[in-house]
């Protein structure tokens, strides 16, 4: 009985998602390039969609569960379907399209292709386009765009899909809520685009980019993703960068002039001194490597900011760097920004609220009657979220190591295996070593491809999934 | 309309859905909201928790800018105090529960003195709404609108009715009485009838028209036997003090089994014409000493839920005519329409469609508007419009408006006249016509056109 509602939802989101191939399609035609790749996904996916969507279901709300694996298999669905234009096109192998579509939806930004400069330009703008739908969360999408019944406006589909430890809503309705994430995400974005043309880009380049910045993917156009651009488009990169991994809530009081709440933001202060602390470490690490100071401080401030936003465009050779600074790096790919922005990773929000309570069980230890709510944001965190988060603390470590396991097979170096785990799990897509993903084996490509998937939608829809399956 | 609902209990939750399914924007504030997880993972709300007396917390919930201020905490007091400090913080109107029987003397004083748009006694509402049901016999619930002009009662059509498969057109002419039937619940469904519908035995049904026609209906029916004259009570609660006090005004017999010997004493200084009975409902000595077998309506208010269904079975198997059955908390649907029990009532859902019916009057002022709106579990609506020229559709024949699925024109009040319309008459400019609708909200007059 469950299993029909769930079906039929994602049919809804497929319906949904298949208007969004109007827009490469659009590209395909402006550029001369052929549209059939995105047609035919288009239509499998309106048909499939509208299939699912016949299914009859009785009235009845939304569990927990359903809205877990409505949003775990939507994903994949998704993920695969994205995946067609790359083998109509002739591009690579099922296996390699897969992963290159799941790195752009889940705005990892990890490539297969060796050279992506020969990608014609419809494909180049599928691949950024994925990042910037894949940023907000395709079921926001929908649920934005499609009417909904009472019933399907439920919380537990947003809680899924949306990422940090606990998810409230900016107003009661869900669509408006919505509707103010999506205004604030296309008004940077835009503002972006529009300082990128000023620092000179070309308006397909300045689009892909704003495209990559604004999901934190980082797929880029040229094989030296940003390291060719001008200094002042470097820049607003890396501002950018920055501030799409601040959390949008900040945003949205700006825009209702409740400014002063901003400064008390624990979160925002945590994401604001851990970025200016790396920033002048990596400087004082490495600034002998460059020619002039300028140059080592523009390195450090873009990379801190590449990486903490899980984003992953760089502008010069990281394996340069000293290992401290590479050390630093990897541990930001962990930690990366704030909850409630399109980044990926553990999210700052979890760390300050895992510290709160490791040092709250100190002080039992030596109090052992004392008694100690825990509280963020100044708002008083539930019992269960506090342990959900030490749960995913605890689940993220063991995916990982377990992924890093199977991964060692291919026979790279422990440094390039590890980075390439913590990169994909953490959907940054910056690899220090290699250049892209292509030489791993199937098997680590299907594996670190359902990591991405793991680590953008916070491992328990997937865990879900899992367990569903198991249960059969 | 931005609403903030303080207490979350059950009337609270309740009001909170019935207000999102009208589109509104509605934030909850509680102090715990760890046992209510499932109303804000799947009601389309905000939520704040801490204590809703506490100003800073209101300022979180946006009181600010908030149309209405509903207060229905536990205490009177506590609705009070939120309701002034709301008023004060800026929202534009306040709802306050005062259930308490001794405040509700002076409800009117604190109304205005506390700038209070609306005082909810669910008790009374209920209490009032029982006693409508047992002024008409035979119906099984029973509201008026247009003013009090005509009359909307349910009926349910028993074995061997002279009803059955009689078609809706003719019912006025066979019987001789100018009614209509609005709606007709059948087997779970809800049916808006046109003319050609035929009616079933086991059909809840819906009838309009003045009290002298639904009464001459009625007789014709062999349903009218004589008026209620005696009632029986269980539960000595305040609804049972309000009702028996409506009852008593109206010229009936009450009785009123309680179980507390403190209470009952209460009971019989608060209602000095009613017979008080000590004793549990569940003997059955008790409930023929108080005369079971020879009472015209049976009405069970303990606030134990399951009490109250099985006494009310039993009152069926004493073949009382009429039969009224408190369920507050059990929402098994179709467990109860099953039995043979006749109305059903929940204070809470009696109190927020008024809140409701409030809250659409307030919304819809100018153009044609909303003057009230009456629910029925959900099923199905009747909204009451005045007509204005803003109507697209003035002076067209009923027969040819393009009216959307489920939407019936049921009355037209034209000064004086109360018009059944049938597919000749058309709607003028300064009507008041009432609009029966299923699964749909009405908003707008023009929204029941295509």
């Amino acid at each position: 009985m469950r299993k029909k509602i769930v079906y039929k939802f994602i049919g809804k989101v497929l319906i949904g998602f298949s208007s969004l191939f109007v827009f490469p399609i659009l590209i395909a035609l402006i550029y001369k390039n052929s549209v059939i790749p995105f047609l035919i996904p288009q239509l499998v996916s309106l048909l499939l969609g509208l299939i699912l969507n016949r299914i009859k279901v009785n009235d009845g709300s939304l569990f927990a569960k359903d809205g877990l694996l409505i949003v775990s298999l939507s994903w994949i669905i998704i993920s695969l379907i994205g995946s067609l234009p790359f083998i109509i096109s002739g591009l690579c192998d099922p296996v390699d399209a897969f992963f290159e579509t799941v790195s752009g939806f889940t705005t990892t930004g990890a490539t297969i292709f060796n050279d992506v400069e020969k990608l014609s330009k419809s494909i180049l703008f599928w691949r950024s386009f994925t990042h910037f739908i894949g940023g907000m969360g395709v079921l926001a999408f929908v649920m934005a765009i499609i009417p909904l019944s009472s019933k399907d406006k439920s919380m537990h589909l947003l809680k899924a899909e949306m990422p940090g430890p606990s998810v409230g809503k900016l107003v009661p309705s869900i669509k408006k809520t919505l509707f103010y994430l999506y205004f604030i995400y296309l008004a940077l974005t835009f503002i972006e685009f529009i300082l990128l043309l000023i620092g000179g880009c070309s308006v397909f380049d300045s689009l892909l980019i704003s495209f990559s910045t604004a999901g934190t993917g980082g797929f880029s156009l040229l094989n030296s993703s940003i390291a060719t651009y001008s200094l002042f488009n470097k820049i607003v990169i890396g501002i950018f960068m920055f501030l799409f991994g601040v959390n949008f809530n900040i945003y949205f009081l700006i825009m209702m002039k409740n400014g002063k709440h901003i400064l008390k933001s624990e979160e925002l202060r945590v994401y604001f001194f851990l970025f200016i602390t790396s920033i002048i470490i990596v400087f004082f690490n490495t600034y002998n490597l460059f020619l002039s100071a300028f140059d080592g401080l523009l390195e450090a401030f873009f990379h801190v900011s590449s990486i903490m936003s899980s984003t992953g465009f760089s502008i010069g050779d990281i394996n340069i760097y000293p290992t401290s600074s590479r050390i630093i790096l990897l541990m930001l790919m962990l930690i990366s920004a704030c909850a409630g922005s399109t980044c990926g990773g553990f999210k700052i929000s979890r760390l300050i609220i895992a510290y709160k309570s490791i040092k709250r069980g100190f002080i039992k230890i030596i109090y052992p009657n004392s008694v100690d709510t825990i509280k963020f944001e100044g708002k008083k965190v539930p019992e269960d979220t506090v342990r959900n988060n030490n749960k995913f603390l605890i689940l993220y470590i063991i995916l990982i190591v377990f992924i890093m396991f199977i991964v060692s097979f291919d026979g790279f170096s422990l440094e390039t295996t590890i980075n390439a785990v913590f990169t994909t799990f953490a959907n940054v897509g910056l690899c220090f070593e290699i250049s892209n993903f292509s030489l791993f084996s199937d098997l680590s490509k299907v594996l670190l491809s359902v990591g991405m998937l793991f680590g953008r939608l916070e491992i328990f829809p997937m865990l879900a999934l899992f367990i569903d399956l198991r249960k059969k | 309309m931005k609403i903030i609902i303080v207490g979350v209990g059950k009337l609270g939750a309740y009001l909170a859905k019935q207000l999102v399914d009208e589109d509104h924007e509605v934030t909850l504030v509680d102090n715990s909201f760890s046992a209510k997880e499932d109303i804000i993972n799947n009601l389309d709300v905000n939520y704040v928790e801490g204590n809703g007396l506490d100003s800073n917390i209101l300022i979180d919930a946006n009181v600010v800018n908030a149309d209405i201020l509903i207060s229905v905490m536990n205490k009177d007091e506590q609705n009070l105090m939120c309701s002034l400090i709301g008023k004060k913080l800026g929202a534009k109107h306040t709802i306050a529960r005062i259930r308490t029987l001794e405040y509700s003397n002076s409800i009117n004083l604190l109304k205005e003195d506390l700038g209070l748009s609306m005082v909810i006694n669910p008790e009374m509402m209920m209490a009032s709404s029982i006693a409508r049901t047992l002024n008409i016999p035979s119906a099984i619930d029973a509201t008026t609108f247009l003013k009090g002009r005509i009359e909307v009662i349910a009926l349910k059509i028993k074995e061997k009715s002279k009803l059955d498969k009689v078609s809706v057109d003719s019912i006025s002419k066979k019987f001789g009485a100018n009614i209509k039937v609005f709606a007709i619940e059948r087997v779970g469904d809800t049916i808006i009838p046109d003319g050609s519908t035929k009616l079933l035995i086991g059909d809840k049904i819906y009838i309009s028209g003045t009290r002298k026609d639904i009464n001459a209906f009625l007789k014709v029916l062999g349903l009218i036997s004589e008026k209620t004259k005696k009632v029986l009570i269980i539960g000595g609660s305040s609804v049972c003090v309000y009702l028996s006090k409506i009852l008593i005004d109206l010229g009936m017999a009450v009785r009123i089994i309680e179980m507390g010997k403190e209470r009952c004493n209460e009971l019989s200084s608060l209602l000095p014409k009613a017979l008080i009975i000590n004793g549990d409902a569940s003997s059955e000595k008790v409930l023929y000493e108080a005369g079971i077998d020879e009472c015209d309506a049976f009405v069970s208010l303990t606030s134990i839920d399951e009490e109250n269904i099985v006494y009310s079975m039993f009152a069926s198997l004493q073949k009382v005519p009429k039969i009224i059955t408190k369920v507050n908390h059990i929402k098994l649907n179709g467990l109860i329409e099953k039995s043979n029990i006749d109305a059903v009532v929940a204070p809470h859902k009696v109190a927020a469609n008024q809140v409701v019916r409030y809250v659409r009057a307030l919304q819809n002022r100018g153009g044609s508007s909303c003057l009230a709106v009456y629910k029925y579990d959900n099923v199905f609506e009747m909204t009451e419009f005045s007509v204005l020229n803003d109507f697209k559709a003035i002076n067209v024949k009923i027969k040819d408006l393009k009216l959307k699925k489920g939407i019936l024109i049921g009355v037209i009040r034209r000064e004086k006249n109360i018009i059944f319309p049938t597919g000749n008459d058309v709607i003028q400019d300064k009507d008041e016509i009432v609009v029966i609708n299923k699964n749909k909200k009405l908003k707008d007059i023009n929204d029941i056109l295509e």
